[in-house]
Order: C-alpha cells, then structure tokens, then sequence
C-alpha cells in the first residue's frame, strides 16, 4: 500500500512566503540596523527619510502579500489573536509597529532628538520583527529551520539594513565599511551552518521539495555570491544603491532556499532510515 | 487517565486500505485532501523479515503542535483528548501544516482552509465507532475513548515523536512467529 | 452491504452487521463503490465507433439498437444465428444475466463459450472427490488449530476470511502457507514453503508420504468413508520427500516439517486458491491437494476440512424462458477466445456481443484476441467504461452498476443467497442488461412476456421449488438456502459415484482421460520444459486487494492508495542480468514483449517473478500477451500462471 501524500509535499506553494518574508525581514533590518550604523559612523541628526520609507514600503508590501497566502484573506485579523503566545500574532504585530513607526519618521517633521527616539523605538520593532521571524520557523519538526537556520534571519536583516543606510546616507555621514565586513562575516556563517544543516538533515527526514533540493549546491553558490559580494561593492567602491539590486535577488533566493530545502521528520522518513540501516547490516 | 487516539495491531494490519477509505467516505474529503495513510514497513521485505503497516492518521497528541501553532486559536483539544479543528476559525495560514511532524493537517485548496481528522467527533459522541475503525475488516484499527489502556512503553520502529508532541497513539506489537522476529530486530536496530 | 443513498448521492457504505461471515464489514473495493457509481470517465449513453474509426460519439438507444438488430438480422439471415458469438463474462453480473436467452433462444442460438478464467479446474476435481462443492460456514475457520493455506492470498483477496485467519492464530492455530511469492498472507505465517510453480501434486503426495510413513493418516475414517486408497498409497509412496525436493525446489527437511506438523494437529483447515489451479495440469493438483484432508481425517470436523469452492447458495432455478434451439450451440473455448474466433468456419464467427468482460485485457494470448476481434463485422461491448475490449468496438452500450437493479447474488464461500436492491436510478441513458434485451426483443417481434415489469417475479421464479416466500426473508437479511447447516460432511456421506471420497476416481479418467490418481506430471511449459532453455523464468500475474482484474483501477479512490506496477524478481535473478531496482526491462517471450519497471524482492522464490494482475489503465503493462492459450486437463479453465519469460535490459 502506497502512502498517500498530503499536500505540502507536492508542488512549490510558498511563493508569496517568500516574497512576505525577503521584505519583512529587509524592512525589519532597515529598521534595526539604523543605531548600528549611528555607532560606526552614520549622523544622528540625517533623518535618514529616504530609509524610513524604504521600511515602510517594504513591510506594507510584506504584509499585503502575506494576505495573499491566506487562504482566507478575510479572515487575517484573526492572526493576531494570540499575539504574545503565539509565534505568528506576534510577528504581524512587530511587523505592524515596525511600519507605524516607518510612518511616522516619513511624514512627521520632528527635531533631531525626537527623531533618534522615533529611530531607536522603530529599530527595537524591527528587532522584534526579526526575533519573531526568527520564532516562527523554530519547529522542532523541520530539520533544517529549527535553531541556527531560524536565527539566521537576523543577521541577514541587519547586513541588508546595515547596506540601505550606507547606501542612503549622506555621502560623508556614511557609516564604516567595517561594520558592513562584520554583518556580512556573520551573515556568511550563517549560511554556512544553514547549508551544512540541509547537508546534514538529507539523509534524516523527508525533502519539502526533492526537485529543488536535488539543485542545491548551485543555490547554496547563488545566494552566497548575491548577498554577501554586493555589501563590499557597497562599501569599498561606492556602489550604492545599484549594489542593491543583487542583494534584493539574493534576500529571495535566500527566502526560496528556506522553503525549497526544507527537511522534515517524518514517519516516513523515518521508515527510511531505518530500512537502510537493516539493508547496511545485510 | 489518558485521552482519546488510536490503537492499531500490528499483527492485524495488512495495509489493505479499508481505513482510508472509509474515513474519505465518511468524511467527504474535498479534493487533495487527506486524513489518512498507510505506511509500510520493510515493503521489501529485507531480512527476509515480514512487511507490517502502519495506518496513520492525526494522533491527538497530549502537546499538539497544531494548538499551539494556530495564531487564530483554531485548534483545541477537548476534555477527552480529541484535537478538533474549526474550520470556521481558520485563515489558511498552513503554519499549523508546517508545525505537525506527522503530516495530519491537510489544506482544502478550494476552500482556503485547513482540514484534519476530528476522531469523527460527532460519531464518537453518539457512541459510533470512528468511520475508520468501523471500516477495518481485520479489527486491528481500533480507538480508545475515555478510559486509557496500557501504553506500549518502547518506540516502534519507524515511528517517532520528533517534535516532543506525546502522540496518543498505541500500538499493539505483532505477537507471532515471523512478525515479531523482526519486531525485535528492528528494535535491536534503533537501540544502535 | 448497508448503502445510504442522500439525494442520489452515496454517503455511506457499511457492512451488514447480519452476514455472519463479513461481520459488519466491507473491504476497500466496496468503500470505492462511492466513487465508481459517479466517476466521470463512467459512460452513461451508447456509443458508436465513428466512420473514419478515430473515437467515439453518442447516440440514442433507438439508433443504436436499431442499427445492431439490423446488423445481426442481416447476420442471422446470410450466415446462421452461430455466426454471432454471445460472450458474458463475470462483472456486475446476477441472477436476471439468465434473461439473455429470452433473446437469444429465439434467434435461434448464438455461438456460446465453455470453461472460464477463473477456477473450473478446481471445482471439477472437488466435484471428483468429495462429490461436490460445499464446505463449512466460515466462522469455523476460527475453531481450527492448523490453516494451510495452498495458493491462497486472502489478505488480498478474502479480507474477510484473513480476519479469522489471524483470531485462531491469536488462539493459538499454526499458519502454513505453500507460495512461491512472499504475501502479507505469507507474512502471517508460522511456515511459508515456496515450491516452483506448477510442482505441487508433487509437493501434496510428498506431504503424503511423509504422513502415511509416520503413520498420522486417520485409517478408521478412510476405511468407512474412501474408496481407491489404496492405490493412492501406492502412488504416494512413489513420492520421498528427497524427489519431492528435486522437484519442487524445497529443502526435504522443510517438506518433512509441513507434513508432520499439518499431520499431528487437528483440526487441521486447508484453504487451496485459485492460484493452485491456473495451469495445464490443475485438476489433476486440486485433487491431489484436495485428498489431504481426507488423508487426515479432517473432513466433517469443525475448523477442519477442504476449502476451495462453496457452492451452497447455488440452488437457483432458471426462470420461465422461450425454448432453447435444438441440439447444443456451438462453443468455443473461453480460455482460447481469440483462437476459437479465428479457427470457427460454416459459419464462421462475424459479430460477437460482449457483456461483463474484458477479453482483450483479461484473457490469454491478447494478440489473439485482439486479431480475432478486429475481424468481425459487429461488435457489441456493453461496459461501464471504456476498457481495451470496448476501444475495439462498433458499439459500447452503456452497463447498470449493482446499486441500479434489484437482483439476486450467490456467493463462493459463504452459503448465502442475497437480495441485492435497487438504490439508485441508472444514471444518464444507462438501462440493465435485462432492459437492452427487451428493447431488442421488441425489434424483433420476440415475445417480451420473459421480462417481468417487476423483476422480482423472475426472481422469485428463481428461487428453489417451495422457497418462493424466502424473497422476504432476503429483503432483511442474507439466507442460507441448502439446508446443509454449519458443518459439512459430518456425516461421512458423499454424492460421488461410490458415495464416499474418491482417492481413485474412475469418473477422472472417463472423462477427462486422466490418470484416476493424481500423479506429478511436468508442464508442457514448466521448469523442465524445451522451453525454460530460452525462457528461464516463471511469470505469476497474482491478484491485488485494489481491484478485481480490470475493474476498480481507474478511479481515483483506488489510485491514492494502490501500489505502482511493477515486476517482482529476486535480487539474484536481476543481478543475473544486470538489473537493478527501479530499472525498466523488458519482458518477453515468443509471444511477445512488454515493458516494466523492476522491483527487487527477495522473498519471492529465485526463478520465478511477479506482476500484479488487471489491466485498467493504459499504464498497466500487458501481461496478457506473453500467456499462451492452453487449457487445463479438466473442465476448460485457463493456464495463466504457466508461462514462461526472460527478463533483460531493455
């Protein structure tokens, strides 16, 4: 008797995740990353406008999308009824705080201290956001999110975050390049105990997605070449905001990566795993 | 006391599918959906040790992932174990799918919503059997309502609880010849 | 089975809790029935091949039966009513089927088919032996202490039956299972032996041997109740458990295990399958296998006996119908339909109406029947989809399903006789068989007075002489009409020439020009044959719970759960020829070739490899083709598991 597979094993559905999270998590780092750049350089005192509606843009965007994965998009009030117990709620709710401050930097004209407070409230939203997504896909079932490749959502925001404000910054209140080089070595590491979980998982669970996960190696190149390349062009030679640009493909081939390698334990795979061990003692 | 699951003979289960069908035909699964399966075991029959099957559906879990996935509280677990979902609640979030290590939450693309084995609460409510347990024609799927029985207390290989979700599912070991040779096999095998 | 039926829709499908043998339970098939009733590839109006040939288009009854009985009229009048040839298989079939031949008798008699696929090898030597074909109820299976199942698979193909199976092993009873293959029956077993194909009358007169020589016969019983012992005693003495092993493939110690342990405990059950008998030698095997009970004095036992066939609900009478024609029809050979098609003359076969079959699927030597099909000049298929016999045809009619009729049905193991009720309308344009014929009894001025408005009156014509009010009592529940009770042959009387078991039967070799005690004889196309030279292995097409041959296997409740296709070889069979698993191969003989994915599988014995059986959908390979059109020594049935292939790299 052959098992009857349920639905999430068949076809890739989680296109607009992908897109919801490669923004949330990029408006999220724009957000957070802002006192990181005061302390390696960035003025206090730029308002930093052109920053704050890139937030606002992208987590309204984020959100909107989100609802389009609903299967009941006039239910999505609903997500936020158990914010504060569950992982999803809060998150939305990060997300909503993260943008009403965004709102507020873009629109209202206020002095340079009301402002850095404004900047700081937004970036612990947006550390918040980031915590959340970080929640979210900490499932103990799904070998290759729980722990470190959940985490990994942080770093990767804030050396996105970190690059907007070095992109978007007056020329000569531009934060250091050092602290992009740091983001980026962290972010980079990241991803290598990412891969090295899904190299590690394969063989233990059950592949979301075989046909993407049989392409791996070339994502595994892919991403590290459009996120981590793209913050040193940034820095060391100006780039600005056309280093963007790859580094946006690279937040979404990051997000596809995420969702196309995931490896979850299953009865079946354990099964599997199981019966080659009898057929490796034969 | 121990709430409500299945409890399913391994000696008595030949994998015939009578249980899968009696649940789509009872339940009305909307299409792509599906509550339960069979997995086989050994379906090569390596060690010249027999296939068994597991018939595998939601477990009901004494900490089920599901409930607390759900943001918009969807899920609950009433009194006798039984973990119902409201399909009325629901968002179509699937997070709940991604949060479920054995696969029982099934999404109704036409409808936007998730769907799950309820222990066919309404039929159990009126003291009828499960439209699954009713269906099986060996009697080795049955269920456990109020009153627990005796858990068998060792994993049975190639099932596992990765997620910490104590899944109130029983299994009674096959108990003859063949099939419990490599029962034992098997559980010499996990214990490497 | 309890139906409910909610606005012409099935909702639920249950056992009936008052069947004593299915105990309230239906097997996946039955559950599918929901689907089958609606699929959407069901045809619900008649069909007629298009000019051009390419597909079909709908007309109307009037057309269509219009069209056919001018056809078979023109037929009749150019070449004899033999010309056509009338073909009704074993589909959704019941009491009314026997309606037909108030059509066909007054057409003056179509070419009719002897023998079938199925098991009349097997009945005949039951027929031989113990007189007749009748058995305990099943629910004694669980009062046995030793169930030696012999060709049998019921956890695929008696659910029912593997349920008491497993609760007298749960009370202790031994299961011994005698298949080359390796089954979920096997794995239930306590002893599994796995003899070459086509060797077990070897195989029961070396279990014979064995228990004659330890002295476990029981040689009270077989004084009072069997005639021709003693030269069956002869004959088993031929049979060592050392030449048994040469020729079965089975290790001596392994026979002599079976032997002792089916002999020293009682009640001992044999269960012999379909599966014994599909070869050129069966009736000769079935008797051999079917003389063990008797051997051991298990006969007239609770939880002992012989288990084949139970014919105990057949006790129907044929309801009023026109005269048959004069003299007996012409009739050609079911198992050799292609063959019988081409090789018929004065006159030869020009049109042929198939009904509850599917030849070019189901029987051997497809390339046969398709060539003898495709020279008619009329063919009528009348079906529920559109199976390989049906793409063939001029015109697909389309067939009731059992909820569209009310009708009755005998069985082959339980005793009881049912009342099948209509649940449903027929949907669409689709009428009974029973209906078409009236249709085509009024085109021809045949008297329709056969077809009752209300077909409960040609059932209850039926029913057996002074039981016409057992009608209702069917309408509640299942009835068992022959009177023979739980237990049979307790009374030690058989209805054979000599009234008792016949170990020798004279009547054997009268008829059928056998040996009158079965002796092992090597098949024409067996493991020691010219043949098994070139084509080393031996093809088993064994049946699945997920469909009966080629019914069930479209709908999509049965293609969520049902197994992939695939050739079962063993490990060092494949490796023998580079194979490995998952790999395509080809496998072929003289008759042809088809192509299959390999499965690895090392429980099925070296020499010997598998394919499910039942073509339904164009995926399914066509095993058909490589199975020749023999016949078996008694009663007409067919040799589908003797035959031989090679399997190679494509």
């Amino acid at each position: 008797m052959t098992a009857t597979r349920p639905d999430w094993s068949r076809g890739f559905h989680e296109t607009t995740l992908v897109c919801f999270t490669a923004a949330a998590l990029s408006g999220a780092g724009v957000a957070a990353a802002r006192p990181l750049a005061w302390a390696t350089g960035l003025r206090a005192d730029d308002p930093g406008r052109g920053a704050a509606a890139s937030v606002l843009t992208l987590i309204c965007a984020g959100l909107l999308i989100s609802i389009g994965h609903l299967g009941r998009p006039s239910r999505m009030m609903r997500a936020l009824l158990r914010t504060g117990k569950n992982a999803l709620g809060t998150e939305v709710t990060f997300a909503a705080l993260t943008a009403a401050a965004a709102l507020l930097l873009v629109c209202v004209p206020l002095r340079a201290a009301a402002l850095q407070l404004l900047w700081v409230l937004a970036s612990l939203a947006g550390l918040g956001l980031l915590a959340s997504l970080a929640w979210v896909y900490w499932l103990p079932g799904q070998i290759a999110w729980k722990g470190v490749p959940a985490l990994s959502v942080i770093p990767l925001g804030l050396l996105v975050g970190y690059v907007v404000h070095t992109a978007t910054a007056f020329p000569r209140a531009r934060p250091g390049m050092w602290g992009a080089l740091i983001l980026a070595a962290l972010d980079a590491l990241a991803w290598a105990a990412r891969c090295a979980r899904v190299e590690a998982g394969a063989g233990r669970g059950e592949a979301a997605h075989p046909s993407a996960m049989a392409q791996r190696r070339w994502i595994y190149v892919l991403r590290f070449l459009l996120v981590s390349l793209p913050p040193l062009a940034v820095v060391l030679f100006d780039a600005g905001l056309a280093g963007l640009v790859p580094m946006a493909l690279g937040v979404i081939v990051d997000r596809y990566a995420f969702y196309s390698l995931a490896i979850k334990q299953t009865t079946e795979s354990e099964v599997a795993r199981i019966e080659s061990k009898m057929t490796s003692d034969e | 006391m121990r709430g409500a699951g299945f409890v399913l003979d391994l000696g008595r289960c030949v994998g015939c599918g009578a249980c899968v069908l009696g649940c789509r035909l009872s339940n009305a699964w909307p299409a792509g959906v599906s509550w339960r399966r069979i997995v086989p075991f050994n379906l090569d029959r390596r060690g010249g040790g027999p296939t068994y099957h597991l018939s595998l559906s939601c477990h009901h879990c004494e900490r089920p992932a599901c409930v607390n996935a759900c943001p918009a509280g969807a899920y609950t677990k009433r009194s006798d174990g039984v973990v119902v979902l409201n399909e009325e609640r629901c968002i179509g979030c699937r997070y709940c799918e991604m949060a479920c290590p054995f696969d029982a939450p099934s999404y109704d693309g036409a409808a936007g919503v998730m769907t799950k084995c309820h222990l066919c609460s309404e039929r159990i409510d009126s003291r009828l059997q499960p439209a699954c347990v009713a269906a099986c024609p060996t009697e080795a799927l049955t269920f456990r309502g109020r009153n627990g029985v005796e858990r068998e207390k060792e994993p049975v290989p190639g099932f596992s609880d990765p997620a910490g979700c104590a899944p109130s599912l029983d299994f009674i070991p096959p108990r003859r010849a063949k099939r419990s040779h490599l029962y034992e096999r098997l559980r010499e095998v996990l214990k490497r | 089975m309890i139906v409910t039926v909610r606005s012409g829709r099935i909702t639920a499908i249950e056992g009936d809790p008052l069947n004593p043998a299915t105990a309230g339970r239906v097997c996946l098939k039955g559950l599918s029935y929901a689907d089958r009733i609606t699929a959407a590839d069901r045809i619900t109006t008649p069909l007629r091949r298009r000019s051009g040939g390419a597909g079909f288009e709908r007309v109307d009854w009037d057309s269509a039966l219009d069209d056919i009985a001018a056809r078979l009229e023109r037929l009749r009048s150019e070449s004899g009513p033999s010309s056509v040839l009338y073909y009704e298989g074993s589909g959704s079939h019941g009491a009314l089927s026997v309606l037909s031949d108030a059509f066909w008798n007054p057409f003056g008699g179509p070419t009719r088919t002897h023998g079938d696929l199925c098991w009349p090898a097997g009945l005949e030597a039951g027929r031989l032996t113990y007189g007749a074909n009748l058995h305990s109820h099943p629910r004694l299976t669980v009062e046995s202490r030793f169930i030696l199942m012999w060709g049998h698979n019921p956890a695929e193909t008696n659910i029912h039956q593997m349920r008491l199976i497993l609760e007298a092993q749960e009370k202790g009873a031994v299961v011994a299972v005698v298949d080359p293959r390796s089954t979920d029956t096997s794995d239930a077993a306590d002893i599994h032996v796995q003899p070459r194909p086509g060797t077990d009358t070897a195989l029961a007169l070396g279990l014979a041997n064995v228990i004659v020589e330890a002295g476990l016969h029981d040689e009270a019983y077989l004084s009072r109740h069997a005639t021709g012992v003693g030269e069956y005693l002869a004959r088993a003495r031929e049979f060592p458990p050392e030449r048994v092993g040469a020729i079965t493939g089975i290790d001596p110690e392994g026979i002599r295990e079976l032997a002792l342990a089916y002999g020293r405990t009682r009640p001992a059950l044999l269960i012999a399958g379909f599966g014994l008998q599909r070869h050129s030698h069966a009736g000769q095997t079935m008797r051999a296998v079917a003389l063990l009970p008797a051997l051991t004095g298990n006969v007239g036992v609770p939880g002992g006996g012989w288990q084949y066939a139970n014919l105990a609900s057949h006790q129907l009478r044929p309801p009023p119908l026109p005269p048959a024609p004069q003299g007996p029809p012409r009739s050609i050979l079911a198992a050799r339909l292609g063959r019988g098609i081409l090789d018929c003359a004065d006159p030869r076969i020009r049109a042929a109406w198939i009904e509850k079959a599917n030849p070019v699927s189901q029987h051997p030597s497809t390339a046969s029947v398709v060539r003898g099909l495709e020279t008619l000049d009329l063919l009528v298929v009348v079906d529920q989809f559109m199976t390989d016999s049906a793409r063939l045809a001029h015109y697909v009619l389309p067939a009731k399903s059992m909820f569209e009729q009310e009708d009755l049905v005998t069985a082959y193991w339980h005793p009881y006789l049912q009342l099948r009720r209509r649940i449903l309308a027929p949907p669409g344009q689709v009428k009974a068989e029973s209906e078409i014929w009236r249709l085509l009894c009024v085109r021809f001025g045949f008297e329709t007075n056969f077809f009752a408005a209300d077909p409960r009156e040609t059932l209850r014509a039926m029913l057996p002489e002074g039981k016409a009010d057992l009608l209702e009592s069917l309408e509640s529940e299942p009835v068992d009409p022959s009177g023979n009770g739980e237990l049979l042959w307790r009374d030690g009387v058989f209805p054979t020439p000599s009234g008792k078991i016949e170990f020798a039967s004279p009547e054997a070799a009268r008829l059928w020009g056998v040996d009158p005690v079965p002796d092992y004889v090597a098949l024409e196309e067996g493991h020691e044959s010219a043949r098994a030279g070139r084509h080393p292995l031996q093809l088993l097409t064994c049946k699945t719970r997920e469909r009966i041959h080629s019914q069930f296997g479209n709908l999509e409740w049965i293609r969520q759960v049902e197994r992939p296709r695939r050739l079962d070889i063993h490990p060092a069979d494949a490796r023998a020829r580079g194979l490995s698993d998952g790999d395509a191969a080809q496998v072929w003989n003289d008759r042809g070739s088809v192509r299959v994915k390999v499965h690895l599988d090392p429980g099925i014995r070296p020499g010997v490899v598998h394919v499910i059986e039942g073509r339904c959908v164009p995926e399914d390979p066509e095993m058909n083709r490589l199975i020749g059109d023999g016949v078996t020594d008694m009663n007409f049935g067919a040799v589908f598991y003797e035959c031989l292939v090679e399997v190679s790299k494509p």
